[in-house]
């Protein structure tokens, strides 16, 4: 195991930020800590990284202690979310400023940040000046800087919160290519949840200061444990009912189920709803996103709405007025 | 937008024309032998202002050479204290801390008769009255107000993200502060030394009471001349007095840019 934290508490100003977390990466893995903004993402990685101090805890990388070692010897290097470039540096001398701390001979120096620039593909502007950078060559600097101080660990912080649509691909891409060239440990915080799980080997999930789920990014989006879960990834509708004789009831629906007689939440996903016979629902709003199309109903007596997607159906199959079935294998329960 | 352009260089013109026509006169004045009222021009072209500082008053080179060492003492320790105290109040929280950085405000806000006063019956008690070393905290008192409040507000802007990524890559707290934060500030450090080094060389009235007579620097040695009202020798010792100054700028700020380049650039 690369990276193991244990009991993790941060403090500020006598409000728990960061409460009892224990997480663990493995060599190479690739990990995603998703949540909201606030729920302590940031904070959790300063801490590992030695800027923040732990109330409670110990972080180990290979089986040793570092949460007393100071942060410029943990070889864990933090890209953080505003890139900091250092801007009395022109890019080579940014890019090569570890190796230079490291005293690394010049000539071996210069040749690590002539490939390193070449993998970013940003050979030739050695000697710009970072304000003369886009956004997107200041996030490939940033990058470059990190990988050329080779540590055990890397994380960035949001690295492409900043960048457009089509910006935030490509750099999806590079670091994704410098992650199978060089199969570092790497952890990326990310409000993003299509960036995690289209990228991460494992996603780690938090509220609150805490981690709710870590799991592979199918097992997450497939069989989220908690409701907040559930909620967070989005893609599904929500009916809240309960569950006695072997049914779940809800004002929309009646599902069959095997589960203990309570109150619950019954979600399912977009992808599992099938329209059938029936006018329980009636027609509201279309969603066309390019890659496909959703269609949001209404229950005509509750106004709880359920979305659907087309599957590749045409528009006119759907129907003003229908009601719904489901997968039952995709339909989760989460008592209330 | 042709307006406020116009507007503003404008504005800049006459404020560049209140600064350098008082310095002109002042320059044509050290060169002429007599300009009496209401003559429109000197009457004529004369070196006899700089004979009397240069050649009939030998002592005054020498009160100008100690004065800007002792000025450049002055300004050094209130730059370094100056800063020191900036970072404190800058990055850091304690008790107290806001009626600290009031109370280093303090020698600029009581009048400077009774601060000089007040730490001059000190002096006479530690013993270091009448001296150089009682003259150089006198101005390194006076001075810091400058010194603290320019580096300060310069520190906060600049912040510590900088120091936390250098941490990040291998620095100490200081490497971080020579690599990083010492180059980021130098604009600052320029601006407060400078500052600070005009402020101890221009100063008066502490010097005389705090040196008492026996410790001269040049402003002390130069206001009874330039007030006996010959403009001839009051343009020659205040055109020595700016130039000399401008020089210690210029000086001060090739040797720290040239430190702090030996520092960042990349060794080949």
């Amino acid at each position: 195991m690369k990276l193991k934290v244990e009991n993790m508490k941060v403090v500020f100003s006598k409000k728990d930020v960061i409460s009892d977390i224990n997480f663990s990466v493995e060599k190479g893995e690739f990990v995603s800590v998703l949540g909201a903004s606030g729920c302590g993402k940031s904070t959790f990685l300063k801490a590992i990284a030695g800027i923040l101090h732990l109330e409670k805890g110990n972080i180990f990388v290979d089986g040793k202690r570092i949460d007393n070692v100071p942060a410029h010897k943990r070889n864990i290097v933090l890209v953080f979310q505003d890139i900091r470039l250092f801007p009395h540096m022109t890019v080579a001398e940014n890019i090569g400023f570890a190796l230079k701390i490291k005293k690394v001979p010049g000539e071996v120096r210069n040749a690590k940040v002539k490939s390193l620039l070449q993998q970013i593909k940003m050979d030739g502007l050695e000697n710009r000046k970072i304000n003369q950078l886009s956004g997107g060559q200041q996030q490939r600097v940033a990058l470059a800087r990190a990988l050329a101080a080779e540590p055990e660990i890397l994380m960035l912080d949001e690295p492409f919160s900043s960048l457009d649509e089509n910006l935030r691909f490509d750099m999806r891409l590079l670091l994704l290519d410098i992650h199978k060239k060089y199969h570092m440990t790497t952890i990326m915080v990310t409000h993003n949840k299509d960036e995690a799980l289209s990228m991460s080997d494992k996603i780690a999930l938090m509220d609150e200061g805490r981690i709710i789920q870590s799991g592979s990014p199918e097992d997450i989006y497939e069989n989220p444990v908690s409701y907040k879960v559930a909620e967070y990834f989005g893609d599904a509708s929500f009916f809240e009912g309960t569950v006695g004789k072997g049914k779940f009831r809800s004002p929309e629906f009646m599902v069959e189920c095997s589960l203990e007689e309570g109150e619950y939440m019954m979600m399912v996903r977009n992808d599992a709803v099938e329209p059938t016979e029936g006018d329980d629902f009636e027609f509201v709003q279309r969603i066309y996103t390019g890659k496909e199309k959703e269609y949001i109903y209404q229950h005509c007596v509750t106004g709880s709405k359920i979305r659907c997607r087309n599957n590749g159906k045409k528009t006119d199959s759907l129907p003003a007025k229908t009601s719904f079935r489901f997968k039952s294998e995709k339909l989760r329960y989460y008592k209330i | 937008m042709t307006n406020k352009n116009s507007i503003f260089k404008l504005v800049m013109a006459l404020a560049a024309a209140c600064i350098l026509i008082p310095v002109i006169l002042m320059a044509v004045c050290a060169f002429t032998s007599r300009w009496q009222w209401p003559d429109l021009l000197g009457e004529s072209f004369s070196l006899r202002g700089f004979e009397e500082v240069f050649i009939n008053n030998v002592q005054s080179f020498r009160i100008l050479i100690s004065s800007v060492f002792i000025s450049m003492a002055a300004a050094l320790f209130a730059t370094i204290i100056g800063y020191m105290s900036a970072q404190a109040f800058s990055m850091y929280d304690f008790p107290l801390k806001k009626w600290l950085h009031f109370g280093s405000m303090l020698p600029i806000i009581i009048p400077s008769s009774v601060f000089a006063m007040g730490i001059h019956v000190y002096f006479i008690k530690w013993g270091i009255n009448d001296s150089i070393t009682g003259i150089l905290i006198g101005h390194v008192l006076y001075c810091l107000p400058y010194t603290v409040n320019i580096l300060g507000d310069s520190r906060e802007a600049l912040g510590n993200k900088y120091e936390q990524q250098a941490m990040m890559l291998g620095c100490n707290s200081f490497m971080a502060f020579f690599h990083i934060t010492l180059p980021l500030m130098i604009p600052s450090v320029i601006s407060a030394f400078s500052m600070a080094y005009i402020i101890s060389f221009s100063q008066y009235f502490i010097t005389m009471l705090l040196g008492g007579g026996v410790v001269k620097t040049y402003a002390v040695f130069v206001f009874p001349l330039i007030s006996a009202g010959d403009r001839t020798i009051a343009g020659a010792y205040t055109l020595v007095f700016l130039l000399s100054s401008l020089l210690i700028f210029i000086l001060f700020e090739g040797v720290i840019k040239f430190i702090v380049k030996k520092i960042v650039s990349a060794e080949t």
